[in-house]
This record gives C-alpha cells, sequence and structure tokens, in this order.
C-alpha cells in the first residue's frame, strides 16, 4: 500500500492530523508518555514523507 | 543560536532548489530538523512542542478549507467546460495581438488566479496564446507574470489567510497595505506584458489602454479585500473587473469585434458559478443577522503559556476563531454545490462528472495539503521554541535600518524556493512581524511587503515553471524560462521593496 506516492501521503497526513489532535488533551492532562509517543508518530508521519519508494 | 535556528529553513531552500525535492519532502525534512533543533538545542519540553502541533494543525485546517474548496469549485466548472467557453470567447473580442496579450494572459489569467489558482492561469492560457500564434515562450511569460499580482487575495485568499493565521493579525490591519501593494503591482504588469510581447513598440501602444485596465484591477481588488473586508474575494473580483472594462476598452479604442449574440448564454452559463459565488459571499458576509447566526459555530482553543528549558515564555493564548460555516472555504463548499446542480441540469456533465471532480480533487490536493501541513507545523515549532525570535534578533542586527527593503525580498525567496505564496507566509510572516516589531517598523507594512513580495516572486519557481513548459510543449527548457522571467520579476519585487521602505520611513 506504501508503495503509492498518493498512500504515503495521505497516510503521513492523517497520521500527523491524529497526532497533533490528540496531542492537545495529553498535553493538558500531563500524560507525557503518552504525548512523547505521539509526537513520535508525527515524526515517523514526516520520515514516510521522506520516502521516494 | 541564530545559525542553529536557520537550519530548518536553509534545509528546505537547499533541498528544493538544489536538489530539486518536492515541496512535501523537503517540508518534511524541514519539520525534522526543526523538532531536533527545537527539543536538542532551545530545550523545548514536550508540552512546548506538543501544544506546537495542536496550533498548527488549527492553522492548517484553516488554509487548506480554502484552498480543498477553491480547487473543487474550479473543478466543477472545468469539468462543465465553463473555463474553456470563457477562454475561447475572450481572443474573439479583438485581433489587435497585443491586447490578446493582455486579456488573455494578464485579465483573465488573473481572474482564473482569483477564482482558482494552483498553476492553473498558466496551464489554462499557455494553450489558447499558442493557438493565437504566440511563440511557446511567450505563452508561458506572458500568464506567468500577469497573474503574479493576483496571488495573494487570489485561490479565494487562501495566501492571505495563511498570513492572517500565521500572525495572529486582523485582516483589517493587514488588508490595506497588501492590497495596495499588490494593486500597483497590477498597474505596472500591464506595461511589461506590452514589453514581453511587442518591446517598447508595445508598450507605447498599448500604455493607456494598460494603464486603464490596471488602475480598474488593483483598485477594485483594493476597494473588495480593504474597503468592504471580502479579502477572499479581492483578486476575483478585479478580474472579474479586468474582463468588464477589457470589453469597454477594446471597443473604445476601436480594436473590437464584440462578441455574438448566440455565444451570450453559453457565456452567462459559464460564468454562472462565479456569479453566484459573488451572491453568497454578500449574504453570508455582509448580511449581519446571516453572519452573526451562522458565525456561532467556531473552533478556537486557549493555549497555556509554556517554558523552554532556556527559559523562552510563549505566552498564553488562542487561536483566530475559525468560524465554520461562514469561513471562505464554506462559501466555496456551497456555491460548488449550487454550481453543479446548474451546470448538471443545464446538460454539461458528462457521465461520472461528480466521482470525476471528487477524485480529482483529493488527488491533486493531497501533496500539496501535506507539504503545508509540515511546514506549518515547523514555522509554529521554531515560534514555540524560540528558533524564529533568535532569527529575528540577528536579522533585526545584521540589517537594521535597511529591513524594510529586505522584507519583501525574503517572501520572495520563500515563495521561489517553496513554489507557494501561501507557503512563504507561513514560513517567514512570524519572522518579519518579530523583526519589524523588534525595530519598531511598521508592521503591516512589512507584512504587505513578505506577501507582496511573495506572490510576484512565486511565478518564477521552478515548481510554477515546470506547470507552464509542460502544457507549452516546451518540457527541458525551463531555464531559458527562468531567464526570461527573472528580470521582470526581480523589477517587481524591486518595486515593492521601494514601496515598503516608502510606508516604513515616509508613511504611505
Amino acid at each position: 500500500m506504501l508503495n503509492n506516492k498518493f498512500n504515503r501521503h495521505l497516510t503521513a497526513f492523517v497520521a500527523i492530523a491524529l497526532a497533533s489532535i490528540f496531542l492537545y488533551p495529553l498535553a493538558e492532562a500531563g500524560l507525557m508518555m503518552y504525548t512523547w509517543s505521539l509526537l513520535a508518530l508525527a515524526v515517523m508521519a514526516a520520515l514516510l514523507t521522506l520516502l521516494t519508494k | 543560536m541564530p545559525i542553529v535556528a536557520s537550519v530548518p529553513i536553509l534545509v528546505i531552500l537547499v533541498l528544493m532548489i538544489g536538489f530539486r525535492w518536492g515541496a512535501a519532502r523537503a517540508g518534511a525534512a524541514g519539520y525534522l530538523a526543526a523538532f531536533l533543533i527545537a527539543a536538542v538545542f532551545f530545550g523545548a519540553g514536550p508540552d512546548a512542542l506538543a501544544y506546537a502541533h495542536t496550533k498548527a494543525f488549527i492553522l492548517t485546517l484553516d488554509v487548506l478549507f480554502i484552498i480543498w474548496a477553491a480547487f473543487l469549485m474550479y473543478r466543477v466548472a472545468e469539468e462543465a467546460g465553463a473555463i474553456k467557453t470563457i477562454g475561447r470567447l475572450l481572443p474573439s473580442l479583438t485581433r489587435d495581438r497585443g491586447m490578446q496579450a493582455l486579456l488573455i494572459g494578464w485579465v483573465f489569467a488573473s481572474f482564473l488566479q482569483g477564482a482558482g489558482g494552483f498553476g492553473v492561469p498558466v496551464a489554462v492560457t499557455a494553450p489558447l496564446l499558442i493557438g493565437l500564434g504566440f511563440s511557446p515562450l511567450s505563452a508561458v511569460i506572458v500568464p506567468s507574470i500577469g497573474h503574479g499580482w493576483a496571488v495573494t487575495f487570489g485561490s479565494m485568499g487562501s495566501s492571505f489567510n495563511a498570513l492572517l493565521s500565521a500572525t495572529g493579525l486582523s485582516a483589517s490591519t493587514l488588508a490595506p497595505a497588501s492590497a495596495l501593494f499588490l494593486g500597483l503591482a497590477c498597474v505596472l504588469t500591464g506595461p511589461i506584458i506590452a514589453h514581453a510581447v511587442d518591446g517598447w513598440a508595445g508598450v507605447k501602444r498599448l500604455l493607456l489602454p494598460a494603464l486603464v485596465i490596471g488602475v480598474v484591477m488593483g483598485a477594485v481588488q483594493l476597494a473588495v479585500a480593504a474597503g468592504a473586508g471580502l479579502w477572499n474575494l479581492g483578486a476575483f473580483a478585479g478580474g472579474m473587473a479586468g474582463l468588464a472594462v477589457s470589453v469597454w476598452v477594446v471597443r473604445w479604442g476601436g480594436a473590437g469585434t464584440g462578441v455574438e449574440r448566440s455565444e451570450r448564454k453559453p457565456l452567462l452559463l459559464a460564468l454562472s458559478a462565479y456569479i453566484i459565488l459573488i451572491l453568497f459571499t454578500v449574504v453570508f458576509l455582509l448580511i449581519p443577522p446571516i453572519k452573526n447566526w451562522l458565525d456561532q459555530v467556531f473552533i478556537q482553543i486557549q493555549f497555556p503559556e509554556t517554558v523552554t528549558a532556556l527559559g523562552y515564555v510563549s505566552p498564553a493564548g488562542s487561536n483566530r476563531p475559525i468560524h465554520i460555516f461562514t469561513h471562505a472555504g464554506a462559501i466555496l463548499v456551497y456555491t460548488s454545490l449550487v454550481s453543479y446542480i446548474i451546470y448538471h441540469r443545464a446538460g454539461m456533465y458528462l457521465p461520472g462528472a461528480g466521482k470525476c471532480i471528487l477524485r480529482m480533487t483529493v488527488k491533486s490536493m493531497m501533496s500539496s495539503s501535506l507539504s503545508i501541513a509540515l511546514m506549518v507545523a515547523m514555522a509554529t515549532m521554531m515560534q514555540q521554541s524560540g528558533m524564529t525570535e533568535a532569527l529575528a534578533q540577528d536579522l533585526a542586527d545584521a540589517v537594521g535600518k535597511g529591513f524594510p527593503l529586505i522584507a519583501p525580498w525574503i517572501g520572495g525567496i520563500g515563495a521561489f524556493m517553496t513554489g507557494s505564496n501561501t507557503n512563504s507566509n507561513v514560513v517567514f510572516a512570524g519572522l518579519q512581524k518579530r523583526t519589524a516589531e523588534l525595530l519598531a517598523y511598521n508592521v503591516p507594512a512589512i507584512l504587505a511587503g513578505q506577501t507582496a513580495g511573495a506572490a510576484l516572486a512565486s511565478v518564477a519557481a521552478p515548481t510554477k515553471i515546470v506547470v507552464g513548459t509542460s502544457t507549452a510543449g516546451m518540457e527541458g527548457k525551463e531555464g531559458e524560462v527562468l531567464r526570461a522571467l527573472l528580470g521582470y520579476t526581480a523589477l517587481l519585487v524591486i518595486f515593492i521593496s521601494i514601496l515598503t521602505a516608502l510606508a516604513s520611513f515616509v508613511g504611505l
């Protein structure tokens, strides 16, 4: 599925969107472990965007 | 520290210009660099990074709502053949080649930028100009220069919306100077196009009609964007006024041939989507009871103060509210739906057109949506962690009093490297605003220089040139087009630098 550029970009966009939405309540609640996990998801999405194949 | 803080921006610049990466990949690299530097060198904790991401997502939604909806509306009109109809009838107004270049490459290209954007002005008009006998090079550079002035308030104001979101300032603060600078650039654009087509002889012959059309388009954009507060319609209204005044100008000049009576109904039908857009905008934004009722639903989040390990404080505050039902994107969605029904009832669609419109919209917008999301996240992390502040301090120390002359070039370089006025505003508007504040310069004037410089330079971006060359059969000759465009583009950005300096030093 991720061989296709459109699918990669769609997956990355959705991952960043979901991470960004849920980061706010997690940071508000002070759940730093989960916050780091979602930040890692956003970083993974950026790394996925870097892939060319 | 300022050197480290500039790394994310330099990464994007080097990867896009030096290595010809696309905006999404380069944006991802810039994002990763910003994330790393914010966390390691600027001491941003998980809370600061988390809030930066949520802020960035809201800003991204605000910007993308317009971009997606504007492209949807363009597809609705394009699939029905409306754009082709308008483009086919325009050349029949005059036999004068110079006037044809002004009408198609400037006025019609500006109208297309106002209504759609996304490379459409050059992609649609370059083949039309070639069909009229213009050289492929002229066919690419004329509409490229022609639509630059309309970029900020074009695409339903998406670039201007990015400027508002990135700075947190109101439209009433930023629109007057931005619309004035771009309106004056529009007046200069007409003679430049005459020069590009026919040299100084063309300038001499077409100066008067070009000035009349340019003044009307620029003044209407200023009146609509700054006077009426309808910044999403600024360039669109300017383009519409340009189309109307051009008909009058060619008749007045004696070169007109007129549109045949049998063609009037198809033309009216083709323009119906745009007439509906004007009606909806007026109804939803200018009738207070309707606007106030719809404005009750909005997205606004309160963000707490964050402090980095280095002691940089990002103050508590909320984002600019996004009014879902009166947002420029929402109005475009309503217009798209009604226009689709009208074109469908008129039998202008082939079977399966609806699915095709939606598929093309999603497919075409995904890559640019991701690049905007990543670049916005990068810029927001830079602001939240104090990187923008460090860069602004350094820039203020380095350029000092000369900053107003430099500001449009910063915007221009941002647009040149990202191919987008919107992206340039997202990346640089915060930095420009903070530097202007540190140097006690007029912030709206500096930001007008930022967005106007970006708009005018965006037309020479390699990513945009590729669109032009591919539609004009000039693949592989991008360097030739760039060389032809650079002189005219530089002239326009120098003009904006002078205006920014005048507004900052003297007051305009």
